[in-house]
């Protein structure tokens, strides 16, 4: 029988402990008895399934480092673009500058892919740009736009949502709002633009700022 | 070698003046282990002696390994972190010098080895015993872990090659492992698989160093996952680190559920926790394996339910890792004792401190509501209030404005001062009282150990072992030891007079009192906790007085 043995044990209890009669069970051999491989079979399926598991969080991640990539092109072509588009008969012309929206009348819808709207060159460059054949890696469909990432609502994931920084007045108590650059919106001068993407969770991932 | 310190055990004087002579308590605590290696020796001899030889203790053997060690472990983090452009890129001079460096240190340990190879009992015999060491796996790895960056220097190698290669570098530690896994494997000889996974992983007289690397492995996990929850949270290195961040996290679940299962199935071989169903089912309902099962429940909530609800908040909980590394700490298990011990007279403070939270809460709520509705709009948003005068801390964002308001935010934080020192004080003095317990169990025991005159192989162990929980220094050791034999003299010399003449000088009364006590509290310290006061109270062998008095003397009343 194996010696009682108490943590807190005092120097006569660890005596006992040391005299414990061990020689005299009988020798094993260390090899794993039924139980033991029964466990080990058991070990082994623990592991192949904390990898099963681990293999979707891996998916997941590298459709997640697909997702800023996608970020990333578009932050790369619209700081290109915004570097050349003021100038005289930029092409293609649905993004260039200068170009004045045309006024609408009051009450009247406003023409969202009216030249000289974010809407017309958001239609050029979906239809026509290097930009045009990127994928939603979640949803596995072409890239879409979104107002903001919103995680109530997991179609967001993947998606991408350009903002538009706007100056506050000087003596504010924050120097710049956030606004979702709508199709309407005008692009005649220079804009400062956040790209933003959304995770599989449907948070945003902050890509990049730039000047359109 | 004399595995015994003789001391003599006669009188106390001559016991106390030869004992401190003759003992080195830092020898004995294996904290001055100096080798003894002879100057006149050759240079070869000496320099294996001094750097390779492991049956020499106090030599520089054991420091050596471990630098070795930690180099091989910075080197596959090195080689990790090459994979990340963002991080490779901007730092590729300081990766190439720290390749150079390693390729330079573990080129010179090579050449050592090679040099010292024929004072190495394992090659000394052979006929060659360089081309012994050669050809021995231990030097085909060593070699495996420098040839590379000698190889590109000769050849055009493809970079991915290389780096595979210098992952071969990892297989150095083998140099650690199979030493200290021959140390388990003798020691458990004879023993079952499953008595040998329990050494493994729970310290016992069996474990050997092979359980203190499990222990090393298992807190570097720890540590490194920890420190990637850390620095998830920081967004521009996760921006670029999220997929090691994932890998990192997948694996060290994978390792810290097996060590869970693993201490799950082997737990029934501690006698505390007998019975394959009732002894399992204890052990998962100690504080430890509740923290172990708490350290990767997250990450399978997170797997599994992540559908269904939004569990990103669970991630933060993955810091509870951190609480796995208490398992090796004494200290930490000597506070949970005491919390243990002091949790009705703490729940009693608490209790109070509620009471007093509620009644100024409504209090200031009357008295300020009328004055600043917005402010103190209900009873609940008072008790903020209240938290934040009581615990001192006082933001300031609700104040009182009223005559009265102010009176009791005045009377409160007085309150408060007291209230929330009556649990810190508790714990503090319950921790004090303690550690006086602990020592004077080993006092009673250096006693033991003492009283034949000599300390043995096993008894210098215990001192070691009793050491090192308590956290003693030589010196601490050393003021023990005094005084134990201090107390060896009075007692003998008291022991051998009548109560009466004890009783004619008061300085002879107090310590023979002192002797009493402290004889009463080991009583105490070789029961089993609660035995003696269940048994006096059911068989009302003793009086409430006696009972009271015996509590205060084990600190408890």
């Amino acid at each position: 029988m194996p010696a009682k043995v108490r943590i807190d044990s005092s120097f006569a209890q660890v005596k006992i402990s040391m005299t414990s009669n061990d020689s005299a069970l009988p020798k094993a051999s260390g090899a794993p008895n039924a139980q033991d491989v029964v466990f080990l079979i058991f070990m082994v399926f623990v592991v192949i399934a904390v990898i099963w598991l681990g293999r979707f969080n891996f998916k997941e991640g590298l459709q997640l480092e697909d997702t800023k990539r996608n970020g990333e092109a578009w932050v790369a072509w619209l700081t290109e673009t915004g570097t050349k588009r003021m100038e005289a008969g930029y092409e293609p012309s649905a993004c260039a500058g200068g170009v004045k929206p045309e006024k609408q009348a009051e009450g009247a819808q406003a023409e969202s892919k009216a030249a000289g709207t974010w809407g017309a060159c958001l239609a050029h460059i979906q239809s026509a740009s290097e930009l045009k054949g990127l994928i939603n890696p979640f949803l596995d469909k072409p890239l879409h736009m979104v107002e903001k990432c919103d995680k109530s609502d997991l179609s967001t994931r993947g998606a991408i949502s350009l903002s538009n920084l706007v100056s506050t007045p000087l003596g504010s108590a924050v120097p710049m709002v956030l606004s979702p650059l709508k199709e309407g919106d005008a692009i005649d001068g220079k804009l400062q633009i956040r790209v933003t993407v959304c995770d599989k969770g449907g948070y945003p991932i902050k890509i990049g700022e730039l000047e359109f | 070698m004399d595995n015994t310190h003789q001391t003599p055990a006669s009188s106390g004087k001559t016991l106390r003046t030869q004992f401190i002579a003759n003992l080195d308590v830092a020898e004995l605590l294996d904290q001055k282990k100096k080798a003894e290696i002879s100057r006149d020796l050759p240079l070869r001899k000496w320099l294996y002696s001094w750097l390779l030889d492991p049956n020499i203790p106090g030599n520089k053997q054991k420091q050596f390994d471990k630098w070795l060690g930690i180099l091989i472990v910075a080197n596959l983090f090195t080689l990790v972190f090459e994979q990340v452009p963002a991080i490779f890129e901007p730092n590729k001079q300081f990766f190439h010098y720290f390749d150079v460096f390693s390729v330079i240190v573990f080129s010179i340990e090579y050449a050592f080895r090679f040099y010292l190879a024929p004072e190495d009992e394992e090659f000394k015999k052979k006929r060659n015993a360089r081309l012994g060491f050669v050809t021995s796996p231990f030097a085909i790895i060593d070699l495996l872990a420098i040839a590379p960056f000698y190889l590109q220097a000769l050849l055009p190698v493809d970079l991915r090659v290389l780096r595979f290669l210098r992952l071969l570098r990892i297989l150095k530690l083998f140099r650690i492992i199979i030493p200290a896994y021959r140390e388990f494997m003798r020691l458990n000889e004879g023993r079952t698989f499953r008595q040998r996974m329990y050494a493994l992983v729970f310290p016992s007289k069996y474990s050997g160093g092979l359980h203190e690397l499990f222990d090393i492995f298992i807190a570097g996990w720890v540590l490194l996952s920890v420190v990637s929850v850390i620095m998830e949270s920081v967004d521009s290195i996760d921006y670029v680190l999220n997929l090691q961040f994932v890998v990192l996290d997948s694996i060290a679940v994978a390792i810290f559920t097996l060590e869970y299962v693993m201490r799950f199935y082997c737990c029934v071989e501690d006698p505390k926790y007998q019975g394959a169903f009732a002894g399992r089912y204890n052990q998962a309902k100690q504080p430890y394996t509740i923290i172990d099962f708490l350290a990767i429940l997250p990450f399978y909530l997170e797997v599994f339910l992540h559908h269904l609800f939004d569990l990103r908040f669970l991630r933060i909980f993955r810091l509870a890792r951190l609480l796995k590394l208490t398992r090796n700490s004494e200290a930490t298990t000597v506070l949970f004792r005491v919390i243990a011990r002091e949790w009705p007279i703490m729940s009693a403070a608490s209790f109070i401190m509620v009471l007093l939270l509620i009644l100024t809460a409504s209090l200031g709520y009357l008295l300020e509501h009328d004055a600043q509705p917005e402010k103190f709009e209900n009873i609940p948003q008072s008790i903020y209030w209240a938290v934040i005068t009581l615990a001192s801390v006082g933001y300031g964002d609700i104040s009182p404005v009223t005559p009265w308001g102010r009176v009791v935010t005045s009377v409160l934080a007085l309150l408060g001062i007291g209230i929330f020192a009556i649990p810190a004080a508790l714990l503090a003095s319950a921790f004090s009282d303690e550690l006086i317990k602990q020592r004077e169990g080993l006092k009673a025991d250096l006693f033991k150990i003492l009283k034949d005159g000599k300390i043995e192989e096993k008894e210098i162990q215990f001192i070691r072992d009793e050491a090192k929980r308590l956290h003693l220094s030589v010196a601490e050791i050393n003021a023990l030891i005094d005084q134990v034999i201090k107390d060896k003299e009075i007692e003998d010399n008291l022991k051998a007079l009548p109560i009466h003449i004890i009783a004619q000088r008061p300085a002879h009364a107090i310590e023979y009192f002192k002797t009493c006590i402290s004889e009463i509290r080991q009583i105490e310290m070789h029961m089993t906790a609660g035995d003696f006061e269940k048994t006096a109270q059911e068989l009302d062998r003793l009086t409430e007085s006696e009972l009271q008095l015996w509590r205060q003397i084990q600190g408890k009343a």
